[in-house]
């Protein structure tokens, strides 16, 4: 009975659910809740009381049901019922429901292919939800497999061959911990309401990709750097001449740590000396030229007795190298290394800074640099001044960067510095006379030598942007011829010709100038920008005394963009959106406080008072009428009893007796006799049962003779036995006096 | 079980895609239900794994090859759950249970158990384990299953069977029973090749000429008719399955023919080694209990070999007595020919019952007169062999 009890639930509850959370809607049942569930569990496992339990209680259940709602509907007013029975719908169709899945539920249990199809059809219809997008709960969800899972178990049982007593139900039951923790866990998993991203695997294959391009780069990049000049677009040969063909690929990756990312110039290497065909470094100083250019603008802005955010501001860069193997290290101009992996090793050698080794994919470092602004009117009113660093002012900015070591950047290696400077990047450059006059009329009116290279930036400015050029003519073989060659005739070139011209004509007026490649990155949305191959460039610094280097940009297309407002141009434009701004602000209309709730009227609370009528009735109701129904069925029972024959009556004792025997503990054993079974009794109790043995296996092994006699026999065991069972169990007899009808015959005394 | 697992698998697969397009809590609640089936299904064995208990036990501990004693053995369930697939695998190398196939699935419910009374059989002698060997657990939706060692083993303690032949068909009972007459060499004159240490005053001048070596008599005084066994002590495997049926067949072969003589009233001498050279002589049926009380008890060692035995039993004036040598041995080697050929030379025919399922062990080239030799496999009937 238990098995059955909890097969038939196991499939009914998730029926229950199911149907209360899925179709609950369509019967007025609105947010279904626990006093729902409760409803229609009770109403089931009175059903299965009902179907399972071979007792006469389910009367006495159906009784007390019927009372309690005749009690309710007689006891409530008139007015109230509809009202009453409007309250109950919900929970009347809780219990129609419960009928329902109830008769499904038998229908579940006894054919294994209904089973099988309402699998399916869970499976479909879940299948079908999660296509058109139908919002199911979990515990719908969690219900369903749980059917779904009880079938398969069901399928894979029926099939299993196993040997002794196997039920498919008694299996089910057995293993119905399992199948329902299973459910629980899918019923407490979270469910996104969104498709997973795999963010997991995708990191990982992330992940892979890049050790894969670590590997692969630190093998295709070990061989010599000049094979690699076409593919990443910078060569450190500083060649002029022929086609630039540039295929795009990732170089270094940029990361501006304090903002958006701003056009920067990223230098890798500067060249002294040009031969008319290509540019050279032939000067082996192991000055550090970039921390003396960074000092020396530093102290020149600090001294200039201006705000020094109007002309140069700190920008925090983050740089990796991807496809990249070179010992140069890019950085923009001005720029102070902070942190570099592992604490790279560098050194200086002809004005560049360089790594000791060649590095590759995954070098990092960090630095700061100060970016000019260059295109304000401020910084070129900076620029033109006069700038004289004395040894005061030159050491208050060293100091900054000198690490506690007194020896470094002092101000006799700044002249040394200078002085090198001049020395290779100051070469003088004899122009030929055609170019002389030409350049002279451009450099008519020029105010100073600042003005003249502005001119000459915007005479180059004004020639023609090609990739391919074509190869250099061998006449080509000097500054003179090439400026003659391209000045005078070609005017025409991509990055390194423009630079190449603006150095020479630059050193051409005694004004010292170098040329450097790396990269041009332009400003983007975001903070990381990849500098790619095809960004690389070529531009002039020029050496502006006592300042340091400055950039220009010749070549036609690219353009500077670099200008912010200084603090007196950011006031003035705040006091003048101001004033602007107050012109147009009204004072006719006060101010409506728009956060404010309303008010809403106070309800009077209705107090709900309970007719413990409802109660008390049907509870008297039932005391009083179940002991008469007991009374009837006992009268009944004699009844029956008496209108039975001797040997039915014999029998009928008989079993009693039997059953007496059971509940006081003693039950026949497999394989034992009545005998055996007798004798065990009264080994242990003081009952004489020899006769009522004898009596009983004549009953069912042979035939009664004397009928009277043995139903005496009977009777007085039966009387003995109650005693017995009285004197073992008191409170379990009086259960057993209250369910069963006691006996009486006629002895053959009386 | 398979199928299982591949239909589990693509279903995985299927909710994987689905989780890949959909949210909700079906595509979720079939990709969780589909990845938590196998991880219950292997707790649930893992579970039952150390709660399953089994008992089995043997009517004795000390048995006789092929003889037939009781064996039962109970699985039980003590839990409140069902242990849904239970096989039962027994020992079948040395033994055999009657009447169970280890293909049978058991299942077994909370508190109840199954209980199988049967026979066991055991193939051969030895100390060994018999019974249930392993049991494999599968789960209730049949993916996966475990094998694990049944840890209570029954040992047992078997020992050889007697054969009861009624007739040898290659021994000449005649020959070992009488004295030998006219046997060739000299009329009522038995003789053997000289030995180094042999009494000069015995040699014997005419044979000795006739058969251009040295020759000797035997031994004058009373003639002990009778036969001589001389046993294969040495084992020749580390592997039980290999090992235990050649030493069974050993002591079988030996165990019958030494009853057999004995119930035709021929002596038995029996040569085997043990620390040294063994010699047991049981003179009447009444003595065998005696000698099958040592043949149960002796042990094979790998560290022994026929070269040794054969050599020291060559040394041994003693077989010269016999009217027949037996030799019963796994493996030939030189020196069994050459103890066959001193024998035979002194008109002591000589068989050799090779206990050996390898035909090419057997040698080819026997030319040694008065020499037999049988094979006698390993899984052989004696009653058909001899």
């Amino acid at each position: 009975m238990f098995v059955t009890f909890v097969y038939d639930m196991a499939y009914l509850l998730p029926l229950l659910g199911g149907a209360l959370l899925g179709l609950g809607r369509f019967f007025e049942i609105e947010d279904a809740g626990v006093w729902h569930f409760a409803v229609m569990l009770l109403a089931a496992v009175v059903c299965e009381i009902f179907r399972v339990v071979n007792s006469r209680g389910r009367l006495v259940m159906a009784v007390m049901g019927l009372l309690t709602a005749v009690s309710i509907a007689v006891l409530t007013e008139p007015g109230q019922r509809i009202e009453l029975y409007n309250k109950c719908v919900p929970y009347i169709n809780c219990v129609i429901m419960t009928l329902v899945c109830f008769v499904l539920m038998i229908f579940l249990v006894k054919f294994r292919k209904v089973r099988i199809i309402l699998a399916l059809l869970l499976t479909a219809g879940m299948i079908t939800a999660a296509i058109m997008d139908i919002e199911l709960h979990k515990l719908v969800v969690a219900s369903a497999f749980f059917i779904i899972a009880a079938v398969m178990a069901d399928i894979i049982q029926v099939r299993w061959k196993k040997s002794g007593y196997t039920d498919a139900g008694k299996h089910f039951v057995y293993i119905l911990p399992f199948i329902f923790v299973m459910c629980i866990v899918v019923f407490a998993v979270p469910a996104s309401e969104k498709a997973y991203d795999w963010g997991f695997v995708k990191r990982f294959a992330s992940y892979l990709q890049e050790k894969y391009n670590e590997i692969a780069h630190g093998i295709v990049l070990s061989r010599s750097d000049d094979y690699f000049a076409s593919v990443i677009g910078f060569s450190e040969r500083g060649e002029v001449s022929g086609d630039s063909y540039k295929e795009p690929e990732e170089m270094i990756e940029l990361v501006y740590e304090n903002g958006f990312s701003t056009d920067v110039y990223l230098s890798g290497k500067h060249f002294d000396t040009f031969n008319g065909r290509e540019w050279l470094v032939l000067n082996n100083s192991k000055i550090d030229d970039a921390m003396f250019d960074l000092i020396a603008s530093r102290a020149c802005a600090n001294k200039y007795n201006t705000n020094v955010t109007d002309i140069m501001r700190t920008v925090k860069l983050q740089l990796e190298f991807k496809n990249q193997k070179t010992a140069y290290m890019f950085m923009p101009l001005k720029s102070l290394l902070t942190e570099s992996q592992n604490k790279l090793k560098t050194l200086n050698q002809g004005g560049n800074r360089m790594f000791e080794k060649k590095m590759g994919y995954k070098t990092a470092y960090k630095l700061n640099y100060y970016k000019l602004n260059r295109n304000a009117d401020n910084f070129i009113g900076f620029i033109r001044a006069e700038h004289e660093l004395d040894t005061k002012t030159w050491d208050r900015e060293a100091i900054l960067y000198r690490n506690r070591d007194e020896r470094l950047y002092t101000y006799e290696q700044y002249q040394q510095w200078k002085q090198m400077v001049f020395d290779w990047y100051g070469q003088k450059v004899e122009l030929s006379s055609e170019l002389r006059s030409y350049m002279d009329k451009i450099y008519e009116g020029a105010e100073d030598d600042f003005d003249k290279l502005v001119r000459i930036e915007a005479l180059l400015k004004g020639f023609d942007y090609t990739n391919t050029p074509g190869e250099l003519p061998a006449r080509v073989n000097s500054p003179a011829s090439f400026l003659d060659y391209f000045i005078l005739h070609k005017r025409e070139g991509f990055c390194s010709y423009y630079a190449t011209a603006f150095v020479l004509l630059a050193r051409a007026e005694g004004i010292p100038a170098r040329y450097v490649q790396g990269y041009h990155v332009k400003s983007g949305n975001s903070n990381t920008t990849m500098v790619t191959s095809d960004m690389s460039h070529a531009w002039p610094e020029v050496y502006i005394n006592d300042f340091g280097w400055l950039p220009f940009e010749p070549t036609p297309g690219y353009g500077r963009t670099v200008s912010w407002m200084t603090r007196e141009e950011e006031q003035a434009l705040k006091e003048k959106l101001k004033e602007t701004a107050e012109e147009y602000i009204h004072d006719e209309y006060e101010p409506v406080d728009i956060t404010a709730e309303e008010e809403e009227p106070e309800e009077e609370e209705e107090q709900e008072t309970f007719d413990w009528r409802l109660i008390v009735f049907p509870a008297a109701l039932g005391i009083v009428l179940i002991p008469l129904f007991k009374i009837i069925e006992r009268l009944a029972d004699r009844r029956r009893f008496r209108k039975k024959s001797q040997k039915d009556k014999i029998a009928d004792i008989c079993h009693r007796n039997m059953k007496l025997l059971g509940m006081s503990g003693y039950k026949m054993e497999n394989g034992e006799t009545l005998a055996e079974f007798g004798k065990r009794v009264m080994e242990k109790e003081e009952t004489d049962l020899n006769n009522f043995i004898g009596e009983y296996e004549l009953l069912s092994y042979s035939t009664v003779r004397d009928e009277e006699k043995s139903l005496c026999t009977v009777y007085e065991a039966y009387l003995e036995l109650q005693l017995l069972f009285k004197k073992k169990h008191k409170f379990r007899y009086l259960l057993y006096k209250i369910n069963n009808t006691s006996i009486r015959i006629r002895t053959i005394e009386e | 079980m398979r199928r299982n697992r591949i239909i589990l698998l693509i279903l995985w697969i299927i909710s994987l895609v689905g989780i890949s397009f959909a949210g909700g809590p079906v595509t979720y609640g079939f990709f969780t239900l589909f990845t938590i089936v196998p991880v219950f299904s292997w707790i649930y064995i893992l579970i039952v794994r150390f709660r399953f208990r089994i008992y089995q036990q043997s009517e004795a501990r000390t048995l006789v090859v092929g003889r037939k004693v009781g064996f039962k053995f109970n699985l039980q369930n003590e839990d409140l759950y069902a242990f849904a697939g239970i096989r039962v695998q027994f020992l079948t190398d040395f033994s055999s249970v009657i009447g169970l196939d280890g293909n049978e699935e058991y299942e077994l419910f909370p508190m109840t158990g199954i209980s199988k009374e049967t026979e066991l059989v055991c193939k051969y002698r030895g100390r060994y384990e018999v019974g249930v060997d392993r049991i494999i657990i599968t789960d209730y939706f049949r993916l996966f299953s475990t094998t694990f060692k049944n840890k209570r083993m029954v040992e047992v303690y078997v020992q050889p069977r007697l054969v009861h032949l009624t007739e040898v068909r290659h021994a000449n009972l005649t020959v070992a029973a009488t004295k030998d007459t006219a046997m060739g060499d000299s009329a009522d004159i038995l003789t053997r090749e000289y030995m180094p240490g042999d009494d000069i005053r015995y040699i014997h001048w005419k044979n000795s000429a006739r058969r251009q070596q040295l020759m000797v008599r035997k031994t004058i005084g009373e003639d002990q008719p009778g036969v001589g066994i001389i046993m294969d002590s040495c084992r020749y495997s580390d592997k039980p399955t290999e090992y235990l049926p050649v030493e069974n067949k050993i002591l079988e072969t030996v165990l019958a023919l030494v009853y057999y003589y004995l119930e035709n009233g021929i002596p038995v001498q029996n040569l085997y080694l043990e620390k040294k050279l063994a010699m047991s002589r049981t003179e009447n049926v009444s003595g065998y209990d005696s000698f099958y009380g040592k043949m149960n008890s002796f042990e094979f060692k790998s560290g022994r070999n026929n070269k040794t035995l054969f050599t020291m039993a060559g040394s041994l004036n003693d077989i010269y007595k016999n009217r027949m040598m037996v030799f019963v041995i796994h493996e030939w080697c030189a020196e069994i020919a050459k103890l066959a050929e001193a024998l035979s030379s002194s008109n002591i025919p000589v068989i050799i019952y090779m206990i050996n399922d390898n035909a090419e062990a057997v040698p080819v080239d026997n030319n040694i007169n008065r020499c037999k030799i049988i094979r006698v496999p390993v899984e052989a009937d004696l009653k058909e062999v001899l």
